[in-house]
């Protein structure tokens, strides 16, 4: 079973560590981007098995960058994580495969982290 | 033979002086032949000369027609007195009811004066006054019955009261209004012209009202008791007013003609000073009306202002609470990453502080912005307050390299400020400063007069604000340095809470943010204009305290 790879992607720098730090233990590989534009950047280059989105970002929203997603890259699994929860009445939010509303317990993410990549992998990805 | 002067009937054609057809009359009446015709017939002349005692025969005759015209002229004087006595009352009524606006008090004036021995003496007088499409009883003076009306004259004799008199006794009036309630409730009458008692009032004149001649009034003429009645219509222009109704339901004294006429005269005064109390009490409504009315806009106003505000809060609020998830979020994560994993690991306990600073910053503008919701002013001189703010930020500010430069108007510029506001505006205004000089520099900040305005300007030697952004920098949460975003909304706010606001002026070699606040008028907080641009320059060997050296 190989490791699962998680493109994390939020303008916080401070989400972004901690998220590294929380699911490097986990036992996955990481990768980092700061915006929408670098997401996709990353996406063009190295394969991702699960992307875990910010929503509220400067230049292209995340819905924007989920569009992209879900247009160029069939199959991949996409959690949007957002401090703001009226983005669950957005439309265009229901082409994610779950929204997590951003808190300290990282939990919930965990559980759709694995959830997902079970659902979309087997046991192939963990 | 006897003489025909001193006959008590003549036969027709005695007398060549009296006319049969017209004066027959006189044939049965001596007193009254000797008064229009012997005194003036030649043969009375004759006969006086030719008989034996001339001057006798003329005294004795003298008292018979003196006699007579002494009565008529006792009369006459007493109707002239009585005449007199009215003019005067009627001038004092005119003189009242001139310079009243109160409908009720000409009312009972004018039935004062219609019902005052010295004024008309009638025995009672109605007043119906039209309203929308109906003429309705409004008041009545007099006495009810016979035996009342005696009291009631008994009492006006022994008291001696004149018209004035009269009028003082205003409770006498409300307990006369209230007396005759039942029948003013049922002097009810449509404005229709085909309404009977419509028909003497479209004929503008005084009308004497009975059984015989008006027949279709019977129904007034029993309401009131009586079987006479004038009528005396209130007319303004073309506008009915009402009527007067007098009656004489206990004397039962007829109407003269010649008062019939005087009170058509009075009736025009009358329907004046009515017409004038009617569009004052109008008038006044109308004020009140629209003092409700602006007094209820006012409120709506300030409920409008309130709710947007509440409104703004509500979403400043909620957009905060969002802000606020992302730092907290990171720290409580990592804080529970340390605990978990027992690392001590520096880069993350760093983020945590960061972040437990920005989350302060956050709460700090919260607070700001609430201040700017509920000021609390008070009269001072913007040049302390500013002086104070600029020193508060010099100290809780990281400046580095940056100096400050204040610029101060000579004269005191008293404003109605709630100093937390200047504060704010101040903090976040040098704050934007510093940040825009990462390197360092000058700062000016200066306050002065500009017309009617009290002027802060912020001066920095950054980069600028890029063109594109102008329109957004002053957007909550709008931030290109990582910060709240929320210092300038908070500074437009505070601003506009005096009527003012915030302008910029940018270019790669700086940026200048201009604050200004209209000056107030007196009732406000007096307002000392500054003399042309009399600056003390703070950075001229001083600190922004004396003794302080500056940097």
């Amino acid at each position: 079973m190989g490791k699962a790879r998680l493109l994390i992607v939020d303008d916080e720098e401070s989400i972004r560590l901690l998220y590294q730090q929380e699911f490097t233990d986990e036992g996955y590989d990481v990768v980092l981007a700061s915006s929408g534009e670098e997401a996709l950047e990353v996406l063009d280059k190295e394969p991702v098995d699960l992307v875990i989105l910010d929503i509220r970002m400067k230049e292209m929203s995340g819905l924007e960058a989920l569009q992209h997603i879900v247009k160029e890259k069939k199959n991949l699994p996409v959690i949007l994580c957002s401090a703001y929860s009226s983005y669950q009445d957005d439309f265009s939010s229901w082409l994610a495969d779950a929204y997590v509303i951003k808190s300290s317990d990282l939990t919930e993410l965990k559980e759709e982290v694995k959830r997902l990549l079970e659902k979309y992998y087997g046991g192939d990805k963990a | 033979m006897e003489k025909c002067w001193l006959k008590s009937v003549l036969e027709r054609g005695e007398c060549p002086n009296i006319d049969p057809d017209t004066e027959a009359h006189l044939l049965n009446d001596p007193k009254a032949r000797m008064r229009e015709k012997c005194v003036e017939c030649p043969k009375l002349m004759v006969d006086l000369v030719s008989c034996e005692a001339p001057h006798q025969v003329a005294m004795e005759l003298l008292p018979r027609v003196m006699g007579e015209d002494q009565g008529e002229i006792q009369h006459l004087k007493e109707r002239l007195n009585q005449g007199r006595r009215r003019i005067k009352a009627l001038s004092e009524v005119t003189s009242l009811i001139r310079d009243s606006t109160n409908l009720d008090e000409i009312i009972y004036t004018l039935l004062t004066y219609l019902t005052a021995g010295d004024g008309f003496g009638y025995n009672r007088a109605w007043v119906l006054l039209a309203e929308e499409d109906t003429l309705k009883g409004y008041w009545a003076i007099g006495p009810r019955d016979h035996r009342e009306a005696i009291e009631i004259w008994r009492c006006i004799e022994e008291e001696g009261c004149s018209i004035r008199g009269l009028l003082q006794r205003k409770d006498t009036f409300l307990r006369d209004k209230e007396k005759f309630r039942p029948i003013l409730e049922r002097l009810l009458f449509s404005l229709d012209p085909r309404e009977p008692l419509m028909r003497f009032l479209e004929a503008r004149r005084a009308t004497l009202v009975d059984r015989d001649t008006c027949p279709e009034l019977a129904s007034l003429l029993d309401l009131l008791s009586v079987k006479t009645l004038l009528v005396l219509p209130l007319w303004s222009g073309e506008a009915l007013l009402g009527c007067i109704l007098v009656d004489n339901v206990v004397t039962c004294d007829p109407f003269h003609p010649v008062e019939v006429r005087a009170l058509e005269t009075f009736a025009v005064q009358a329907a004046l000073a009515i017409d004038r109390a009617r569009l004052y009490r109008q008038l006044e409504e109308k004020i009140r009306e629209l003092e409700r009315s602006s007094w209820e806009k006012e409120c709506r106003h300030e409920s409008i202002t309130k709710l947007e505000k509440m409104s703004a809060v509500g979403t400043i609020t909620s957009k905060m609470a969002h802000e606020i998830r992302n730092p907290v979020t990171a720290i409580g994560g990592l804080a529970n990453y340390l605990l978990k994993t027992g690392k001590s690991d520096e880069r993350v306990l760093r983020t945590i502080v960061e972040e437990s600073k920005r989350l302060e910053e956050l709460v700090r503008d919260l607070i700001s912005f609430a201040d700017t919701i509920c000021p609390s002013k008070t009269l001072l001189d913007l040049r302390m307050v500013v002086k104070k703010a600029v020193q508060e930020a010099e100290e809780a500010l990281e400046k580095g390299n940056h100096t400050f430069r204040l610029f101060l108007d000579g004269e005191p510029i008293m404003l109605q400020v709630d100093p937390r506001h200047i504060r704010t505006i101040v903090w976040h205004l040098l704050k934007n400063a510093i940040d825009a000089m990462p390197g360092g520099g000058e700062i000016k900040v200066s306050l002065k007069m500009e017309g009617d305005k009290a002027l802060l300007e912020v001066e920095d030697r950054g980069n600028g604000i890029p063109s594109q952004m102008i329109d957004k920098v002053t957007r909550p949460f709008f931030s290109t340095k990582g910060g709240t975003g929320m210092g300038l909304p908070i500074c437009v706010s505070a601003a506009k809470e005096y009527g003012g606001g915030l302008k910029f002026s940018s270019s790669p070699q700086g940026t200048v943010v201009r604050v200004w606040l209209p000056l107030r008028d007196k009732e406000e907080g007096k307002v000392e204009k500054g003399q042309g641009n009399r600056y003390r320059s703070w950075k001229e060997g001083e600190g922004i305290f004396p003794g302080v050296e500056g940097r």
